[in-house]
């Protein structure tokens, strides 16, 4: 299930959220872990049985860990085969495709036979539950946590609803003590719900404006396009992948708020950061933190030498580009960034210190050339897309093209992105929010701003998701 | 807010606007526990299906694109293009954009099929000729939005006849430069419907008759000094219905109407049993007459753009005429060709299906009594 359905808005959501309001604060957790395998389980109810196989085995795995803590080489072996079969579970079900292509392609240039590559469905938000999973025992074995020893709050915090299908990623020892003391209160639950609502207009309104043109560019055959259309389809992509994760990662906090948790921001106006370093620090902040916490820094992270260091920053890159997708054009955009991390630890941010304009500039142009290997279905698209972003195709400006996607709705998306996606909006928010408090008036305002705000974000986004669900008769004329 | 929906559906308070869509609203799915996979997508499709007031709120969204956004609500389904022309983003715009793929076991089939069908007719004495239409994106791409963007090298229809004709025995027609050479003095297709108007129709009829001249067939175009015109408002084409825009946008057409009493008799179906699943029964099968007995006998297998004013000019310039709607299969029903006995067999595919002939498996030749072959 989508938070972006009309399932889920207007029969789980509010389902849930009269169950768990309604009943005691002690039933709260078995209500939200039922309704959140129900939530999985409407993704494919068989899949749910490899979700629950990884909580089960984590929960002994956990169990082990923190029996032989005291015994360091027993407690690192426990550990590394709780690793292995995780990442087993992570391999199996979304690399055999592209292992076995790969093997494949080998075989065939040795001139073997090749092998018969298995079609494994990928059960949705692996990636996610098996990093909760992972984060869990390794956090018992750092001490940095205790062992959960009732199994239904172990299966909450791998199963939670909100952060499964795509997260943030949300690390045991953050969320440890929300388990089983957490406050539900009016306030928090309002910000949760200003935040979901938020979230579902960058999703649904934002979002899907810009998917379009991107679509229709990255189909265009690479003669069909020039310089500016090209360009054009790289920043609509840009702004579509932003506000459709940061939009997830919104529903999926104020969500968590609506039900008492606070998770940890996963994006920070990722395109205003002044280098590659800062963009990692602001975009999917979880799986960052994730990736320094539990591969970065047991590598060695910046401690051993400046190669150690530079090795360390590529191998976690590569890591996050394999994360991302099961192919080698998601692994060039993870190394990609890598490459850009590695310069400028090697002298090139401090020559972005001294020139924040052109830092700003360098960011952008760097994250967005990256995306459009994140976007293409080959190296060869991407090529050939990017000789035109360079400029190195046509030249003949294809205006009318652009003209075309830039209609009034259009307009108006890319307006609010860009206000948001640079922080302007927030800020105009925090403003009035806070003058509210210190005035009746701007209370009355800011109040009715948000109501109205929310009531509209909601109505169109239901218009936008009512309209998907139509398929129109082509009528036939007598 | 959220639980307004449910509470509403639970009171039963009915949408007021009917549905435009081509298809059966979703049932509520079986809740078995022994299978269980099957339920979340069901009861979903079910959902949706059954919003309330979804046919509302789909009007809604479309009026928004459509008046405040200047832009298709779906946008790959219906393209609004310029100055308010409506296209079909389907295999019409594919083809244009030579983005049908035409492999190599295509361009086999189809000459193998086609030669079957020509050779098929020979041996029952009958000519079979295949008509090629155009589609409005190769009528009016000047229309098109602009992120459709013409072959470089050729279109798929071009590619197809480029590979097909010099090996297909029979002879083709190709329709696509008539119409473009009359767009120069009239408007030929609706602005709001993927289909011809009838001016469009007639310069049709009148290359096709010309064409089939050229092979041999001594029969005439009736005049239009033969026809009552008359200008109308066209209220909606099929796109703009599509997306709920019915009299929005509504058209100038002529109108022309050839006088029947004069040139055609009155002449009975042969009632062909109409194929499962197809939805226009009542129109699978066309007669006409013409009044000269000396003139051929034609069948035709048509598809939509043999509306009934084409039927009625063809009706004029041949003795008898039957037309046949197959649902877009453009088959050879060999049933019907033995039947009708007629001396051309016409297959009109307009240039968005061309594909459609390697969907029949090959078949062997008739034997020379015109039998089918035994196994």
């Amino acid at each position: 299930m989508l938070f972006s359905s009309l399932v889920f808005l207007y029969v789980f959501l509010p389902l849930t959220l009269f169950l768990v309001v309604w009943v005691e604060n002690k039933w709260r957790n078995y209500i939200l872990l039922f309704l959140s395998l129900v939530f999985y389980a409407w993704g494919g109810v068989s899949y749910s049985l490899v979700m629950i196989a990884s909580i089960v085995l984590n929960y002994f795995m956990g169990i082990w860990v923190s029996k032989v803590k005291d015994k360091e080489n027993t407690a690192k072996r426990v550990l590394g085969l709780t690793v292995v079969l995780n990442l087993l579970g992570l391999v199996i079900f979304k690399y055999t495709g592209f292992i076995g292509e790969n093997l494949n392609l080998l075989l065939d240039g040795m001139g073997l036979e090749k092998i018969q590559v298995p079609d494994i469905k990928l059960p949705i938000g692996i990636s996610f539950f098996t990093f909760h999973a992972l984060s869990y025992v390794v956090d018992i074995y750092r001490g940095k946590a205790e062992v959960q020893k009732n199994f239904g709050k172990l299966a909450l915090y791998i199963s939670l609803f909100p952060q499964l299908v795509a997260g943030p990623i949300i690390r045991y020892h953050d969320v440890a003590d929300q388990l089983t003391n957490r406050v539900m209160d009016s306030a928090k639950f309002a910000s949760g719900v200003r935040r979901f609502v938020v979230g579902l207009g960058k999703k649904v309104l934002l979002s899907n404006m810009f998917a379009f043109p991107a679509d229709e560019i990255f189909a265009l055959r690479p003669y069909e396009m020039d310089f500016g259309v090209a360009w054009f389809g790289a920043i609509c992509y840009s702004l579509h992948i932003y506000c459709d994760f940061s939009g997830y990662s919104d529903m999926a906090i104020g969500l968590g708020r609506m039900f008492g948790f606070e998770f940890l921001e996963n994006f920070n106006f990722p395109y205003i950061a002044k280098s590659i370093q800062d963009f990692w620090r602001r975009w999917h902040i979880s799986l960052s933190n994730f990736f320094r916490d539990y591969v970065y820094i047991p590598l060695g992270g910046n401690r051993g030498t400046e190669f150690q260091t530079y090795r360390n920053l590529l191998l976690v890159f590569f890591l996050t580009g394999l994360w991302h997708g099961a192919s080698w054009t998601f692994i060039f955009w993870g190394m990609f960034h890598g490459l850009f991390l590695v310069v400028e630890r090697f002298g090139f941010s401090k020559i972005l210190e001294k020139v924040p304009v052109f830092a700003h500039c360098y960011t952008l142009l760097v994250v967005v050339i990256a995306w459009v290997f994140f976007r293409a279905e080959s190296f060869s698209q991407a090529g050939n897309f990017l000789l035109n972003m360079l400029g190195m195709g046509n030249w003949n400006q294809n205006t009318d093209l652009i003209t075309m996607f830039m209609h009034r709705g259009f307009i108006l998306a890319l307006v609010i992105a860009l206000l948001g996606s640079t922080g302007f909006l927030e800020k105009m928010a925090r403003y009035l929010q806070s003058n509210s408090e210190k005035s009746l008036a701007y209370s009355v305002i800011y109040s009715g701003m948000a109501v109205v705000s929310i009531v509209l974000i909601i109505g169109f986004s239901t218009l936008f998701l009512i309209s998907d669900t139509y398929n129109p008769f082509i009528y036939f004329r007598f | 807010m959220l639980g307004l929906p449910l509470l509403i559906f639970s009171l039963g308070i009915k949408d007021p606007k009917p549905s435009t869509e081509n298809k059966a609203l979703a049932t509520f799915p079986n809740f078995t526990i022994k299978k269980l996979d099957p339920f979340p997508d069901g009861f979903d499709r079910w959902f949706n299906d059954h919003f309330v007031f979804r046919n509302s709120l789909v009007s809604a969204y479309n009026r928004l694109f459509i008046n405040e956004f200047k832009f298709s609500p779906k946008p790959k389904l219906v393209g609004l293009g310029k100055e308010n022309w409506f296209f079909l983003m389907n295999n019409e715009v594919k083809n244009f954009t030579g983005k049908m793929p035409l492999p190599n076991y295509l361009v086999k089939r189809s000459i193998e099929e086609l030669n079957w069908r020509y050779d098929t007719c020979k041996t029952l004495g009958i000519e079979f000729v295949l008509v090629v239409l155009p589609s409005k994106p190769t009528v009016y791409s000047e229309f098109l939005p602009d992120y459709v963007i013409k072959a470089k090298d050729s279109t798929f229809t071009d590619k197809f006849l480029g590979r097909v004709k010099p090996q297909f025995k029979g002879s083709i027609i190709d329709l696509r430069a008539a119409l473009v050479e009359a767009k120069k003095a009239n408007l030929v297709f609706y602005k709001t419907d993927n289909h011809w108007n009838n001016v469009g129709t007639y310069a049709a009829y009148q290359a096709l008759v010309d064409s089939l001249n050229t092979l041999g067939y001594s029969i005439s175009a009736l005049p239009l000094s033969e026809c009552r015109m008359g200008d109308s408002i066209y209220p909606s084409g099929n796109i703009t219905r599509m997306i709920d825009m019915e009299f929005e946008f509504t058209e100038k057409a002529r109108f022309i109407f050839p006088n029947k009493k004069k040139h055609l008799i009155e002449r009975g179906k042969a009632n062909y049993p109409c194929p499962e699943g197809f939805p226009y029964c009542w129109t699978y099968e066309e007669a006409r007459q013409g009044k000269d007995s000396t003139k051929p006998k034609l069948l035709v297998f048509r598809e939509s753009f043999t509306n009934d004013l084409f039927m009625d000019l063809l009706g004029t310039s041949f003795y008898r005429s039957t037309f046949i709607f197959d649902s877009w299969k453009h088959q050879l029903d060999l049933e019907i060709v033995k039947k009708e006995k007629p001396n051309l067999v016409l297959c009109i595919v307009m240039e968005g299906f061309l594909d459609c002939f390697s969907n029949y498996p090959s078949k062997p030749s008739l034997n020379k009594d015109g039998t089918i072959p035994q196994k």
